[in-house]
């Protein structure tokens, strides 16, 4: 609160001045935390992107020691009994015994082992072929493999891996596919033309444990032609992968721009909200410190409040010329500072009045007193000084 | 100013009343309509008078409310800024702050990952101003990439944090200007032996 001349200075920061705004304030306040929450949530998202992307460029910066690593994971697999890659660069899967789940009847039927080939240079779905190697049957290699491959909804899958050189998710997707069967359909209902599995066989990467990747010549020749098939891919996705980086970072720091813009701006708001309620609850106290006085002085007969606008009603007065005044209504607007000031004289008190009725004489008063203490009570209603200007105008009518 | 009889007396009132900058306003204003005609203006231009200057200070009292928050929010602004530059200097893993623009700098003491003998020190640089805030922490004892941060994928090439937890929660430090907890999390973060 200001102080003027070392004496409390009420400003005219009023109820009507500062409510408006304050409404203001408590609207804006949950937009702009709502605002924050929003822009969070986008950075969260933005953040987890650019994760993935960075997952995704370190995979391609290791390079050749990346894609052995997911050679030697593809050779432990559970599934996968011996994973060749020949000169063609061919990659084909030995694999374990496979089952299939027929949804019908909840049980396993036991395929057999296959072989999966996949040219690594082509890549396309195009040049996978499913070989079974222990139990065709009925001219079926599996459900949904006859003369031809039908891969239902793995198509879309399937493709983006290949497409991304992601060879062992490939490879995991066209497990999954061998294990499942679509039996409304006759390729999926052919499930039931292969004997029942073995019980609790359902799933041999349950059963098995992993073995270490072996590491004898054959096997390290079968991984260095599969780094070399993948490598070029991995080298050339490198280069846009790092401008795809580089422009999400760039997104990203706008975007973290803006959230803290907006918590900022949610700070700032509730503070803004905080100090016009301090100085209205301040106002409001000492405005009704200041009634509390006028109240109990002993010349005022009421005091009221309504909104800014303050009245006092004094009790009858007596003029030094002894004539009497049978009151004076003081109204003061705080929020414009407008002061009026009517006497109402007592019946019979002045000549130039109806007999037995009170004459109200609007701004008499002001007429009278001088310059000085007009300015003063002008003052006085600017710093909302009440009791201070009850008392003066009440001297000032007593010709004190 | 306007001179005359009118603003003379009032001019005598006004220093009686000891508030010269409201006085004078008010005995500008009083010697325009004192001046004018006709006189019998002088009763209800007391009332009205007062009034109309009022009610010109009430139009622009929000205006001066809100320049006394912003002055006070400075102030705060200041005192907290203060208290947050003794806050970091006084860290244990601080050894000096180069501030005063954009960004603030802090030079870290030796750093080292939990459960490793090689230490590093790093200069983290906070981005608060701008479009683009964030931290940039790069290595001072080596080369400025050759660093356990990075060698560990904390950091990328640029310095950026590579942790998203730890990135978002840096923004929104950086937001609050709590630059001390932030100095604190970063070196924990890069004490820390999870590679992100």
């Amino acid at each position: 609160m200001e102080q003027v001349n070392g004496q409390r200075n009420v400003p005219t920061w009023t109820t009507s001045l500062l409510e408006p705004e304050l409404e203001k304030l408590r609207t804006a306040l949950p937009q702009a935390t709502e605002k924050a929450r929003k822009l969070r949530m986008e950075v969260r998202k933005a953040l987890a992107q650019l994760a993935t992307m960075r997952a995704e460029q370190k995979k391609h910066r290791d390079g050749s020691a990346s894609l052995e690593r997911e050679f030697d994971t593809l050779c432990v697999h559970p599934l996968c009994r011996q994973i060749t890659v020949g000169t063609d660069l061919t990659l084909s899967v030995r694999t374990e015994p496979i089952d299939c789940l027929d949804e019908r009847t909840r049980k396993h039927h036991r395929l057999g082992e296959f072989e999966i080939s996949l040219n690594l240079r082509e890549c396309g779905i195009g040049s996978i072929r499913i070989t079974n190697l222990t139990n065709p049957r009925d001219g079926y290699a599996a459900p949904h493999c006859h003369d031809r491959i039908c891969w239902r909804d793995y198509v879309g899958p399937l493709q983006g891996f290949l497409q991304g050189r992601d060879i062992p998710s490939a490879v995991e997707t066209i497990f999954t596919f061998l294990q499942s069967a679509d039996t409304g359909d006759d390729w999926g209902r052919s499930v039931t033309l292969w004997p029942l599995a073995p019980e609790k066989k359902g799933d041999p990467r349950m059963n098995k444990a992993a073995p270490a990747p072996r590491q004898d010549r054959a096997y390290l020749e079968n991984r260095k032609r599969y780094v070399e098939a993948c490598l070029p891919h991995r080298n050339s996705n490198l280069a846009s992968l790092n401008t795809e980086v580089e422009t999400a970072e760039r997104a990203l720091s706008e975007l973290e721009g803006k959230y803290v813009d907006a918590l900022r701006g949610e700070q700032e708001t509730k503070a803004q909200h905080d100090a016009h309620l301090g100085a209205l609850q301040t106002f409001q106290r000492e405005i009704m410190e200041e009634v509390q006085r006028v109240r109990e002085h002993p010349r005022v007969a009421s005091i009221k409040t309504e909104g800014d606008t303050v009245s006092i009603e004094t009790k009858p007065l007596i003029r030094a010329d002894r004539s009497v005044v049978r009151g004076l209504a003081i109204r003061i607007s705080l929020l414009t500072g407008a002061l009026d000031i009517d006497e109402r004289l007592e019946a019979g008190g002045s000549a130039d009045k109806p007999s037995g009725e009170a004459m109200i004489r609007p701004g008499a008063i002001l007429a009278t007193v001088d310059v000085g203490r007009h300015l003063r009570w002008l003052q006085l209603v600017s710093q909302s000084r009440l009791f201070d200007l009850a008392q003066d105008v009440i001297a000032a009518t007593e010709g004190r | 100013m306007t001179t005359g009889p009118v603003a003379q007396t009032a001019v005598e009132c006004a220093d009686a009343a000891a508030h010269s900058l409201v006085a004078f306003e008010i005995i500008n204003t009083l010697s325009r309509e004192y001046e004018k005609p006709p006189p019998r203006l002088r009763e209800p231009a007391s009332v009205t008078l007062g009034r109309d200057l009022l009610q010109k200070s009430a139009e622009t009292e929000l205006a001066r409310f809100r320049q006394v928050l912003a002055k006070d929010q400075r102030a705060k602004d200041e005192a907290f800024l203060e208290e947050q530059y003794d806050r970091i200097s006084a860290l244990p893993q601080v050894e000096s702050i180069e501030s005063g623009a954009v960004p603030v700098t802090v030079a870290t003491r030796d750093i080292s990952r939990h459960g490793s003998r090689q230490s590093d020190r790093y200069g983290i640089s906070i981005y608060h101003k701008g479009n683009t805030p964030g931290v940039r922490i790069l290595g001072q004892s080596r080369d400025t990439l050759q660093t356990a941060a990075y060698e560990d994928g904390k950091i990328d090439e640029n310095g950026r944090i590579v942790s998203p937890e730890v990135r978002l929660l840096c923004v929104e430090l950086i937001a609050q200007l709590r630059f001390d907890k932030l100095i604190s999390m970063i070196t924990r973060y890069l004490e820390s032996g999870d590679e992100t």
